[in-house]
């Protein structure tokens, strides 16, 4: 205890007397601060100053002084009186490195502070209505991190440009390797705060923070350690700083990629959590997509054999995997595929794989394309074509001859998204969104068909919607449901004529909406709040027929129709106690509720966007496939039985 | 590991120092008792500011370990340093810090301050406590090193080249001090310094540094014992060529001139003296003693004829 005593004693001396030493900069921080404060006095002679222009100015200068005081400081706290050969006088002292390091840089910060606040204290006194500009969190957090980053390159550069060491030709020589990749770093986080999907907003935001003020905290770190060892010599200490700095460069790049190698190999074994899971209609393979520790939203996606265990990885990346597209007799299979690593960023060139799934046999028929409208590539019914939009055109497919049929330009305007149905293998229809029409309330869908004989792309209808999310088609493709989690409408699926308005918007509710059998139609509503859901029954036209009380459940999700009479639907208790999910069976004419006794499923998200047809997944009518915390589980709903078919890594 | 003999106060074990591939002390190994004064001699360039680096912890050894009451200073420094008062080779305290600054700056590091001695001092100097020390004389940096140095009442007392650029009278005045405060403390001292009429005023021990190693080490008195100058007039080259009229003398030195010849022995004795004198017949050979400048300038200088 005395000795920490004794040392704190030491720690401050030092730091006043950095403090002391260069007092004068007080005064002139205060006298930089004055500018702004006096912005008003030139309204006298006509110039348009506000409080707002105050409030702006000060933090402007307020930056500036942080960014000079901090690198200057740091360039002098060590670098002058080592190159003086006067950091010996500390030295000779009972005072031990990381003493005199941590004194120094705390007088320094506090220099920073003080100044910081003197800098303000003008535009405090006489506009404190606008402190909320240079005072803001904000604010704040970029004095801070500016205040760690200068200082610890004005340390670096204090030593290493004074101590006249040829390790100063290895860190010229390094640098710019180091400004490339920091570049980089903030490139990835720029991009992934305008593109959500590929890292969480949450993230880019605290690594545009953590990177600059981390680096500044290992800088100042490593020049610690460097006195340490180095002590009073600075050509020592420029020799470790540089060493030992770079070492840990190169091990974060190399264990960087490293890392990112280990992440994008996740194989279905190190899945600890399943996100999505659909299975073709013979039951025979699955594709599912989930979550591995460590791995974040670089999970791939997976295309699995059931029986024999033999897997085939469809992305990387769980932003840029958009399942995949099963042929109805099940044999068939095409899918997006990227191979984008963790820090690539082309992950919208993407190439189209088609899977023959009764020989396994898979290869790409498509590289590095563009498919503008993500995950909306179709199969004919019976497998063998192949209809996706890319870069404004529509493109026909044979994947029996691997050969293009039809590529024909969209009379749109600009890049276009949403996609299309096979009606016949030799007509399709595409549903497409003028990306240049979009705008906050509504889109303009265009509804195309292009037969493949005469290669003519006729627009046949046409409709304006609010913003969905999701287009379904009943199992006629007459009908079609555009829906987002608050709306939902019921239109012609061939000339876009509004059907019925089947959802009055309510911002409290979420919904989710599905075809069942007969083109009826089954909406959810859940009230979150609340923690209360109900279940609605629609005509084929829209008007409700039956209400359905789901009891205690917080949320109900629809699955799958079983008969005219059953459908399928997964029931959450309470997101913040118990997030699974409950399978269960809704008998749509009595209203009854048969809850499995199965094992409760993985949370699924209802993530899907674009088009969705109203295939049944089903090998059977009392059969299907689901993932619960055992992995993939085949359910029989006539015995409410289970078996596990695999189960990849869960745990639980 | 504990090397230390009894008594010795600072211990030097196997050290050595290289910047790169250039050598600078190789494997030297010395003690310096307690209580002593310890003269650390060598020409520019041989390794003793780097030597005093090494004992003040402020540079590792290549190899080897610099021990102070046993301790190894590169490892304990901080703590050590509280019983080392250090006079740098050049001022090094802050420049714009004042006397007055500098007293109070080191007084909240020391856990003992003799205030009073370092005031004492200071007005006995006439050093000016509120001037930067940057704009203070070069004597009078010296004199507040030295204020400062032995402010802390130190055990040891560590002087690195210390009246480096001071003129006569202020190196004069600077061993003078030096002199009353030994007697006073009974400090352990080590010194390193090209003035060595002053070193020889207040040493009991001596070092030399020559060649990477470490020709000599021990009292300065036997040192000067050991020492003779002797002069053969009327003499020429029949005495140089005679090795065996040398016999149990060791010759340092020999210079043949026009007058006669003078070597310089490091074995002297009496009886080897006279044997000699007789057995060469040169009866009028004279013998005269050295001072320290004089045996160092022969022990570190080339050999002459």
């Amino acid at each position: 205890m005395r000795e920490i005593k004794r040392e704190l004693k030491s720690l401050f001396t030092v730091a006043l007397r950095e403090v002391k030493s260069r007092i004068t900069l007080f005064g002139a921080a205060f006298v930089i601060g004055l500018f702004p404060a006096l912005f008003p006095v030139f309204n006298k002679f006509g110039a348009p100053f506000t409080g707002n222009d105050v409030g702006i100015g000060t933090f402007a200068i307020t930056i500036c002084v942080v960014f000079a005081f901090s690198l200057l400081l740091g360039e002098s706290i060590l670098g002058r009186e080592l190159a003086n050969r006067q950091m010996s006088f500390y030295f000779s002292r009972p005072l031990s490195a990381t003493t005199l390091y941590i004194g120094k840089v705390l007088g320094a910060l506090s220099i920073v502070v003080l100044s910081l606040m003197l800098t303000t204290l003008p535009s405090l006194l006489f506009f404190s209505s606008q402190s909320h500009q240079f005072f803001a969190p904000e604010a704040i957090e970029i004095y801070s991190t500016l205040t760690v980053l200068c200082l610890g390159l004005g340390v670096t550069a204090g030593i290493i440009f004074r101590s006249k060491s040829l390790w100063l030709i290895t860190d010229l020589a390094l640098t710019p390797v180091a400004l490339v990749l920091g570049a980089f770093s903030f490139f990835v986080i720029f991009v992934a705060y305008f593109n959500p999907g590929y890292v969480s907003t949450n993230y880019s935001e605290t690594l545009a923070t953590a990177l600059p003020f981390g680096l500044g905290l290992l800088l100042l770190v490593v020049n610690g350690f460097a006195l340490s060892f180095g002590r009073s010599n600075i050509k020592s200490i420029h020799k470790f700083l540089s060493i030992s700095f770079w070492s840990m460069i190169m091990t974060l790049i190399v264990g960087g990629y490293g890392v990112s190698q280990w992440i994008v190999s996740a194989a279905p074994d190190d899945l600890t959590n399943v996100n999505y899971a659909e299975t073709n209609s013979k039951g025979s393979w699955v594709t599912f997509q989930g979550a591995g520790w460590g791995r974040g939203n670089y999970t791939s996606g997976y295309l699995l054999n059931v029986k024999s265990g033999n897997y085939h990885q469809l992305d990387n990346f769980s932003a840029s995997f958009y399942g995949i597209v099963f042929s109805a007799d099940g044999n068939k299979a095409v899918w997006l595929e990227s191979k984008a690593g963790v820090y690539g960023l082309l992950y919208d060139k993407f190439s189209i794989v088609k899977a023959d799934l009764s020989t396994d046999k898979i290869k790409p028929v498509y590289t590095d394309i563009n498919v503008s409208s993500f995950g909306q590539i179709e199969l004919s019914d019976d497998g063998s074509r192949l209809a996706f939009v890319r870069d404004n055109m529509i493109t026909i497919f044979d994947l029996n001859t691997d050969k293009e049929l039809a590529t024909v330009h969209i009379p749109l305007t600009n890049k276009v998204y949403k996609g299309g149905v096979f009606l016949t293998p030799e007509l399709a229809r595409f549903y497409i969104v003028d990306d240049t029409k979009r705008n906050k309330d509504s889109y303009d869908l265009a509804i195309f068909e292009l037969n493949v004989s005469d290669k003519k792309l006729v627009e046949v209808g046409k409709a304006t919607a609010f913003r969905f999310h999701q287009i379904m088609l009943s199992s006629n493709n007459e009908k079609m449901i555009l829906s987002n989690d608050e709306l939902t409408g019921l239109y012609n699926a061939k000339t876009g004529e509004l059907i019925a308005n089947i959802y009055t918007p309510n911002k409290e509710l979420n919904q989710r909406v599905r075809f069942i059998a007969n083109d009826k139609i089954a909406l959810a509503q859940v009230d979150r709040n609340a923690k209360k859901s109900t279940m609605q029954i629609l005509s084929s036209e829209g008007q409700v027929e039956k209400t359905i009380e789901t009891g205690n459940f917080a949320d109900v999700y629809i699955m799958d129709y079983i008969n005219n009479s059953q459908i399928l639907v997964t029931l959450v208790k309470d997101y913040n106690v118990a997030p699974e999910q409950q399978l269960a069976i809704l008998d749509i004419n009595t209203g009854l509720l048969t809850v499995s006794k199965q094992q409760k499923l993985q949370q699924i998200q209802d993530w899907t966007w674009g088009l969705k047809r109203n295939i049944p997944t089903i090998s059977s009518t009392s059969e299907r496939y689901f993932l619960n915390k055992q992995g993939l589980v085949k359910m029989d709903f006539t015995k409410d039985s289970s078996e596990v078919m695999n189960s990849f890594g869960f745990t639980n | 590991m504990e090397s230390l003999s009894d008594g010795a106060t600072i211990g030097f074990e196997a050290l050595t120092i290289r910047y790169g591939k250039k050598s600078v002390l190789e494997n030297v190994s010395f003690q310096v008792p307690s209580g002593s004064v310890y003269a650390l001699l060598g020409r520019n360039g041989t390794g003793k500011s780097s030597t005093v680096r090494c004992l003040l912890g402020q540079q590792k050894p290549t190899t080897g370990r610099v021990t102070m009451f046993g301790q190894d200073v590169w490892k304990n420094r901080s703590r050590l340093m509280e019983k080392v008062g250090v006079i740098p080779e050049e001022p090094d305290a802050p420049a714009d810090m004042t006397a007055k600054q500098l007293v109070n700056f080191c007084s909240d590091l020391y856990p003992k301050w003799d205030a009073v001695g370092v005031n004492q001092r200071l007005a006995r100097f006439q050093v000016p406590l509120n001037v930067a020390f940057g704009n203070l004389s070069k004597g009078q940096k010296g004199q507040v090193a030295l204020a400062l140095a032995l402010g802390s009442c130190p055990e040891i007392l560590v002087l690195d080249d210390p009246t480096l650029g001071l003129d006569v009278v202020a190196r004069k005045n600077f061993f003078e001090e030096l002199v009353g405060e030994l007697a006073d403390r009974g400090m352990t001292v080590i010194i390193t310094s090209h003035d060595l009429a002053g070193i020889e005023r207040i040493a009991d021990r001596v070092g030399i540094i020559k060649d990477n190693k470490l020709v000599a080490n021990e009292e300065i008195e036997t040192l000067k014992a050991k020492f003779r100058r002797i002069r053969c007039p009327n003499r020429g080259m029949e005495i140089t060529s005679r090795d065996a009229a040398w016999d149990g003398l060791t010759t340092v030195q020999v210079k043949v001139s026009g007058w006669g010849v003078e070597a310089v022995v490091s074995n002297y004795d009496e009886y080897s003296f006279n044997k000699f004198r007789n057995l060469g017949g040169i009866t009028d050979a004279e013998v005269s003693a050295m001072s320290l400048e004089d045996i160092f300038t022969v022990m570190v200088g080339e050999k002459g004829e």
